[in-house]
């Protein structure tokens, strides 16, 4: 089942991270682990902040990445739906 | 290439400070014979100060922040620097004694999320520990604290210098570990002192003892060939140490100043300073003459620029730890063997 688009993924409070020229390095001490992203997963990951819904990231990743809307918005769906369950990040409606 | 690993190497290539340890203070509720630090006749730097040093160091882009001390609990204004760390989304280690370890302060402790905290065991007996320390019902304390940790879920990792006077207890500080469910790291590096003296040479471990604690740990070792363009650590390249007065160094164990940051802002320091600039563009094997001729090169994993400064005055020499690990490690390897001198070495391997 996928993430409804209304719904506001926000960065777990308790992980750190740092974007370096486009790609970023997670570290969440709950989880003992280090992750880095790709260009598209960091842009995703800046935009969770509690404000932005998965809808409207997905929108700024289109014009951003020149990609369909209905593509990315299920790559941001696939992307948001990994670290909601490695407890990366938190959602809120 | 595990890709964290290959963003490391790219950040180290572009000299981006990626890891910061950071003295807090020199003060500490204890008094270990063989602390290292020198403390300086002036204010460690204020919270405005240490604050402001936390925006600058997130906008350089560090992300491993280690807070260390002295003991940095006994810092009254330690949770509002740690808690704007977190703010800042860095990732924090705690370096504690963890004497000063409340219900209450584990609480805040636990919420800050470190990475980990790093406590020191000295010794498995309270009177090795307290012999080692100082203080008051020193062990318990350290324990209590520990626990206290533990039972808010933050991941602690014991860490033992391993001397003369607490090699008896390895056993002991192990099974200590064991029982608390924690990892337990040995190291046997006794540092100088911040201004060089080596007052706590006499405790480090006999010869024959490396050569035992090598060969009874796990990790195989493989010898490594250096070609000339190799670095024996990357100091300078991606990492620095900040003291209490806010002076700029390229790790702890190289106290050669690259500027202070009530002076200058921190990048123009990482970027400019000569002793970073040095050791991006020199320190190499190419420049270190004995260590790149030198027979047991393969099997030295500890040569430390910082060391090698403070007991021979040259960034590029060999010191005598180091050689003596090697030959530790070749003969734990080799034991039917000579042992090869390195060619500096003063005294025949025992
Ligand atoms: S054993 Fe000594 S001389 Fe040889 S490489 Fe190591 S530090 Fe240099």
């Amino acid at each position: 089942m996928s993430l409804p688009d209304h719904l506001t993924p926000r960065r777990h409070p308790d992980t750190a991270f740092r974007v370096f020229e486009g790609e970023a390095v997670l570290i969440s001490p709950a989880q003992n682990m280090v992750r880095t992203l790709n260009v598209t997963g960091s842009r995703i990951w800046e935009l969770m902040d509690g404000e932005h819904s998965i809808a409207d990231i997905a929108a700024i990743l289109s014009q951003e990445f020149e990609v369909s809307t209905a593509h990315a918005l299920s790559s941001v769906r696939a992307f948001v739906q990994e670290l909601a369950e490695r407890q990366l990040v938190q959602l809120a409606s | 290439m595990d890709p964290y690993q290959s963003l490391l190497d790219r950040l180290k290539r572009q000299h981006t400070p990626y890891a910061v340890t950071w003295e807090l203070t020199h003060r500490c509720n204890l008094a270990c014979f063989m602390c290292y630090n020198v403390p300086r006749a002036q204010p460690e730097l204020s919270t405005e100060e240490a604050l402001d040093v936390l925006e600058q160091l997130a906008r350089a882009g560090v992300l491993r922040l280690t807070f260390t001390g002295g003991e940095v609990l006994a810092r009254r204004d330690f949770l509002t620097i740690a808690r704007r760390a977190r703010e800042l989304d860095f990732a924090i280690d705690i370096k504690t004694n963890a004497t000063l370890i409340t219900p209450e302060l584990a609480d805040e402790l636990a919420a800050l999320h470190p990475v980990e905290v790093e406590v020191s065991l000295l010794g498995a007996t309270p009177e090795t520990v307290q012999g080692v320390m100082g203080g008051h019902r020193t062990l318990n304390r350290i324990l209590g604290g520990v626990r206290l940790l533990l039972n808010r879920g933050v991941r602690v990792t014991l860490n033992s210098l391993m001397m003369r006077i607490n090699l008896h207890e390895r056993e002991a500080m192990m099974a200590l570990a064991r029982e608390l469910g924690v990892p337990h790291r040995m190291v046997f590096k006794i540092s100088p002192d911040d201004d060089g003296n080596d007052k706590s040479r006499g405790q480090q471990l006999p010869f024959e003892d490396m050569v035992t604690l090598y060969g009874e740990m796990c990790e195989p070792f493989q010898p490594r060939p250096g070609h000339p363009r190799a670095r024996t650590c990357s100091v300078g390249l991606h990492a620095c140490l900040i003291d209490p007065y806010g002076v700029v160094f390229p790790c702890i164990e190289l106290r050669i100043p690259a500027g202070s940051l009530r002076q200058q802002p921190f990048e123009t320091i990482w970027r400019e300073a000569p002793i970073f600039r040095e050791l991006r563009e020199r320190h190499t094997l190419a420049h270190m003459p004995a260590c790149r001729t030198c027979p047991l090169q393969t099997y030295c994993e500890g040569r430390c620029s910082g060391a090698a400064w403070k007991e021979r005055g040259d960034l590029y020499a060999p010191h005598t730890l180091a050689c003596r690990q090697a030959q530790a490690r070749y003969h734990s390897l080799h034991p039917a063997e000579p042992i090869p001198s390195p060619a500096f070495f003063l005294e025949p391997a025992p």
